[in-house]
C-alpha cells in the first residue's frame, strides 16, 4: 500500500469518525424492489466487501440509523412505510437512492402500482445509478454522500 | 475441531477488496456506463428505439443519457456496436439528477 | 409419457373441446363442468400449476379462465369461461391450492370466487377503490387511483394466553417488506399469518405494454436473484408462439447459467441457516463461496445476477474455449471449499441440534398446497421440471434429484447441499458436450393463436410464464413465481415452533416476496 492510499484511508475513518462518531449506521430500506439490489446490499456484509471495516454498519431499526439506503420504485403499499421510516430516523440524516428503480423509477415507472421515485416522496441526497450498482458502486455513492469522493463526473 | 478451525483462520490472508482504497479488478465483460462516440453516429435512432426504459435521447450538443433511468442492460450497445460501448465505469454515484445526465457531444 | 385412456375418457365426455398442443393437452369446457373437471384431474394426483384469467371481453365475449394441471408429467389446460358480475364456483373446497390463486383473480379482475373461505384481497390493498381492476383490458394506467381507506380482517385466535405478534412490512434485516402476524401462547407459536403484497409493481400489466424485446427486461427484474430463470421461461414462451427454436448451443449456454443462479442462491440459503444457527465461520465462508460465483458470473456474463444473457431466440453472449476452460478450473476449486464447508456444517452437534425436527412441513400438506422446488422435495415429494418437463439442455443433462423425507430445516438444508452438487455436475456436463454453432437465431414471424406455456425449475422450484401473443406484445403475460406457492406452506411449517425459530424456518424457505407480489 503506498502513502497516498493509506491516507486516503486515514481520511475516510477521520471523515466517518467526525461525523459520526466512529460509526454509520445505515438502515436498508425495501421500498419495492426486485430484490436484486438486495442481493448486493447484502454483498456488502461479506467478507470480499465488508464495509464494517470504515466502521458503517446495518442497522436493524430506523431509530439506529445515520442514513436511509433505499431501494425500489416505491409501490403505492410502500409509500407509507417509507415515510413512516423516514420519520423515525433521527435528524441529521441522510437518503441515499440506490439503482435505477429508487432513483426514476426505472423500469418500473408507468407502472399503475408505483408512486415513486423514491425523490418524490422524501428528500434524497444521493443517487447511485445501477441495476442492481454493484457493490463498490454503493460504496462509492455512500462516500459521496459522506462528501469523501467526488462525484464521478466531476473527475 | 474449533482447534482445527482456528487453524485454518490463522492461516489465511485477508481476501477483503480494499476499495476504495484498491481499484477493483473490473472484468472485460461488465457492463458499466454506455458511452458513445458520436463522430461515427449518423441519427438513426436505433440506440434510442431499442432502450427498454427511454434513457437515451437526442438534444441539441449531442446523445443524451439518463443515467438516474438507464438499467445497464446494453442493449444499445449491442444495437450499435459501431458508437456504443459499455464502458467499465461504475462510479457513478451523484448529488442530483442533473449530475446523472450524461450528454455525449459531436466532434 | 402417455395419457391415461380412462382419465382421457372421462375428461372428453365433460369437455367441449379437446386439442393435443405438443406436449400439452387443451381442454375446453363450460362453466358448469369446470370446477368438476379440474377436480377429477386433482384427484387422480394432479398439481395445479396454476390458476388465472384474461380478458377476452373484446374477442370471447367473456372473460377466461385457465386451469394448468401437471398430471404424470403431462400438462393440461382447462379452459372456460367466466362473466363479469357472475360469481364462478370456487375450487378452493375441493383444490386447496387453488386458495391465493382466486384471490388475485378476484383482486386483478373483479372476479368473484362463490364458496372461498378467505376472499380478503391479495395484493391490492384496503385503500384500493373496489371497482378498478387492472389486468381488465379497459383499465386506464394513466389515471391517479384514489386511496379509499377500507378495512383488512386478521384472522384472530381466541384462547386462554394467547398473544399476537405483529412484525413488519420493514424488517430488522436486508429482506423485502411483508407482514407477519404471530398467535403466540409463550414461546411455542399457535399459527402464523402471512400478508403481503407490498412489492407489487403491476408487472403482469406493465408486461402488455412491452414489445417482447423490451419484455426480456422486464423479465429480469420480476425476481431480481432469479433474472436468469425468469428471463429463460419469458424467453421460451415467445419462442413458442413465433415458433422459433434457439440453437442447441445457445440452449447449452441457458442451462450453465440457469446453473450458476442456482449455486449462487443455494450457497446464500445454506449460508444464511448457518448463519440463524449462530454458526459464524461456516456463514462466513459460505458467503464468501457465494461471493465467488457472482464474481465468475460478471466475469462470465458481464452481469453478476445474469442480467442480458438470454434473448429472443438464444442467448447473447458467448462461451468460448478459453473461458469454458478457466471456468472449469474455477468451478473445482469451489467444490472443493463447499465440500469442506458442508462437511463442517453437517457434522456440528449444536447446528444439527437447532435444525432437527424444526420447521416441519409434512409432505400430505406439501402436496395439497402445491409446494415445489426444494422445499417439497425436502418433504419427500418427487417432483423437478428439469426432469419432468425437460427444456434448454436438460434432456441431455445426467443428475440425480434429491429427495429427502423429514419436511425440517435439516432436510431442506440437506436437500440444498445435494442440489449444489448436482449443479456442478451439470455444469461440467454442458461444458464438456457444449456444440459448435450459433447462439442466436433471428427473431421474426407472428404469434400463433393459441397459448403459449413455459416451464423452468429455478433455484426455488418450477416456475411458469404463460403467454398469449398479439403482433408486437404480450395479449396477457401470466407468471408465476414458485413462491407463490410455498408461502403458505410457511405458514404450516412454523405450527409448534418457538418464536426464536422462525427466522431459522423462514431462512430455510427462502421465498421471494417480489416474486409472488409481482
Ligand atoms: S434497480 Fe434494478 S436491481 Fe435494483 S430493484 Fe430496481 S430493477 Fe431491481
Ligand atoms: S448512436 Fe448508433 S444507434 Fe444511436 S443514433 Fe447514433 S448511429 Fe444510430
Ligand atoms: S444500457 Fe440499456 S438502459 Fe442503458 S441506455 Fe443502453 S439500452 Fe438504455
Amino acid at each position: 500500500m503506498d502513502e497516498s492510499t493509506e491516507q486516503l484511508g486515514k481520511q475516510l475513518q477521520e471523515r466517518i469518525h467526525q461525523l459520526f462518531g466512529r460509526s454509520l449506521g445505515i438502515r436498508e430500506v425495501d421500498a419495492g424492489s426486485c430484490n436484486g439490489c438486495e442481493v448486493e446490499v447484502n454483498a456488502l456484509t461479506n467478507a470480499i466487501h465488508d464495509i464494517e471495516r470504515f466502521g458503517m454498519h446495518i442497522v436493524a431499526s430506523p431509530r439506529h440509523a445515520d442514513m436511509l439506503l433505499v431501494t425500489g420504485a416505491v409501490t403505492r403499499n410502500m409509500e407509507m412505510p417509507l415515510i413512516k421510516t423516514y420519520r423515525a430516523t433521527p435528524s441529521p440524516k441522510m437518503v441515499v437512492a440506490m439503482g435505477s428503480c429508487a432513483a426514476s423509477g426505472g423500469p418500473f415507472l408507468s407502472s399503475y402500482a408505483v408512486v415513486g421515485p423514491v425523490d418524490s416522496l422524501i428528500p434524497v441526497d444521493v443517487y447511485i445509478p445501477g441495476c442492481p450498482p454493484r457493490p463498490q458502486a454503493i460504496i462509492h455513492g455512500i462516500m459521496v454522500a459522506l462528501d469523501l469522493l467526488e462525484e464521478a463526473n466531476n473527475r | 475441531m474449533i482447534l482445527k478451525l482456528l487453524r485454518r483462520l490463522l492461516g489465511r490472508r485477508s481476501r477483503t477488496i480494499q476499495y476504495p482504497i484498491e481499484q477493483p479488478i473490473i472484468p472485460a465483460e461488465f457492463m458499466g456506463c454506455p458511452e458513445a462516440d458520436m463522430n461515427r453516429c449518423d441519427r438513426c435512432d436505433q440506440c434510442i428505439a431499442s432502450c427498454p426504459v427511454s434513457a437515451l435521447d437526442f438534444v441539441d450538443e449531442g446523445l443524451q443519457l439518463d443515467l438516474s433511468l438507464c438499467v445497464f442492460c446494453g442493449e444499445c450497445a449491442r444495437v450499435c456496436p459501431e458508437c456504443i460501448v459499455m464502458s467499465d465505469k461504475f462510479e457513478l454515484a451523484s448529488k442530483s439528477k442533473e449530475g446523472l445526465k450524461v450528454v455525449f457531444t459531436y466532434g | 409419457m402417455s395419457f391415461n385412456d380412462g382419465l382421457i375418457r372421462k375428461i372428453s365426455s365433460m369437455a367441449e373441446r379437446l386439442e393435443h398442443r405438443g406436449e400439452l393437452l387443451h381442454v375446453a369446457t363450460s362453466r358448469d363442468q369446470f370446477v368438476d373437471l379440474v377436480d377429477i384431474i386433482h384427484k387422480v394426483g394432479g398439481r395445479l400449476v396454476s390458476l388465472h384469467a384474461t380478458d377476452e371481453r373484446a374477442t370471447a365475449e367473456s372473460f377466461m379462465m385457465y386451469a394448468i394441471l401437471d398430471h404424470d408429467g403431462c400438462l393440461i389446460e382447462v379452459v372456460s369461461p367466466v362473466w363479469d358480475g357472475v360469481p364462478f364456483q370456487s375450487l378452493v373446497p375441493r383444490v386447496h391450492a387453488a386458495n391465493w390463486y382466486e384471490r388475485e383473480i378476484q383482486d386483478m379482475f373483479g372476479l368473484t370466487p362463490h364458496g372461498h373461505p378467505d376472499p380478503r384481497p391479495l395484493v391490492l390493498y384496503d385503500d384500493w377503490p373496489q371497482d378498478t381492476f387492472p389486468l381488465r383490458k379497459d383499465f386506464d394506467s394513466s389515471i391517479d387511483i384514489p386511496r379509499i381507506p377500507r378495512e383488512y380482517k386478521y384472522r384472530h385466535m381466541e384462547g386462554d394466553g394467547v398473544f399476537e405478534i405483529p412484525v413488519g412490512p420493514v424488517h430488522a434485516g436486508v429482506i423485502e417488506p411483508g407482514h407477519f402476524r404471530f398467535s403466540v401462547a409463550g414461546e411455542p407459536i399457535m399459527a402464523l399469518e402471512i400478508r403481503l403484497g407490498y412489492v407489487h409493481r403491476g408487472v403482469e400489466k406493465l408486461s402488455e405494454t412491452m414489445p417482447y424485446h423490451k419484455g426480456v427486461i422486464l423479465a429480469e427484474r420480476i425476481s431480481g436473484d432469479t433474472s436468469a430463470a425468469h428471463s429463460a421461461a419469458y424467453c421460451q414462451s415467445v419462442e413458442q408462439l413465433f415458433e422459433i427454436k434457439a440453437p442447441e448451443r445457445a440452449e447449452y449456454i441457458r442451462t450453465i447459467i440457469l446453473e450458476l443462479e442456482r449455486l449462487y442462491n443455494h450457497l446464500g440459503d445454506i449460508s444464511g441457516i448457518a448463519l440463524d444457527t449462530a454458526f459464524a465461520v461456516p456463514a462466513a465462508d459460505g458467503y464468501v463461496l457465494r461471493e465467488r460465483v457472482l464474481e465468475l458470473n460478471e466475469w462470465l456474463t458481464g452481469s453478476r445476477l445474469l442480467r442480458s444473457i438470454n434473448t429472443i431466440g438464444g442467448v447473447n453472449k458467448d462461451i468460448d474455449r478459453d473461458k469454458s476452460a478457466k471456468l472449469l478450473s474455477h468451478l473445482v476449486d469451489l467444490r472443493l471449499q463447499f465440500e469442506r464447508l458442508s462437511s463442517t456444517m453437517m457434522s456440528s452437534v449444536s447446528m444439527l441440534d437447532r435444525v432437527e425436527g424444526t420447521g416441519i412441513l409434512s409432505k400430505e400438506n406439501a402436496r395439497s398446497l402445491g409446494c415445489v422446488g426444494p422445499i417439497a422435495r425436502a418433504s419427500g415429494v418427487d417432483i423437478d421440471t428439469r426432469r419432468d418437463h425437460p427444456y434448454a439442455a436438460y434432456p441431455d443433462m445426467s443428475f440425480r434429484i434429491p429427495l429427502q423425507k423429514s419436511g425440517d430445516v435439516y432436510a431442506r438444508t440437506v436437500v440444498r447441499i445435494d442440489e449444489v452438487r448436482e449443479s456442478f455436475a451439470i455444469i461440467e456436463q454442458a461444458l464438456d458436450r457444449i456444440p459448435n454453432g450459433s447462439i442466436c437465431t433471428e427473431f421474426t414471424g407472428a404469434p400463433i393463436k393459441t397459448t403459449a406455456l413455459s416451464l423452468v425449475e429455478a433455484s426455488r422450484g418450477e416456475l411458469m410464464h404463460w403467454m398469449i401473443g398479439e403482433e408486437e406484445k404480450p395479449f396477457r403475460h401470466k407468471i408465476r413465481d414458485p413462491s407463490f406457492c410455498n408461502w403458505l406452506g410457511l405458514e404450516l411449517a412454523v405450527r409448534g415452533d418457538i418464536v426464536p425459530d422462525f427466522p431459522l424456518v423462514n431462512k430455510s424457505f427462502s421465498l421471494s416476496y417480489a416474486g409472488n407480489d409481482l
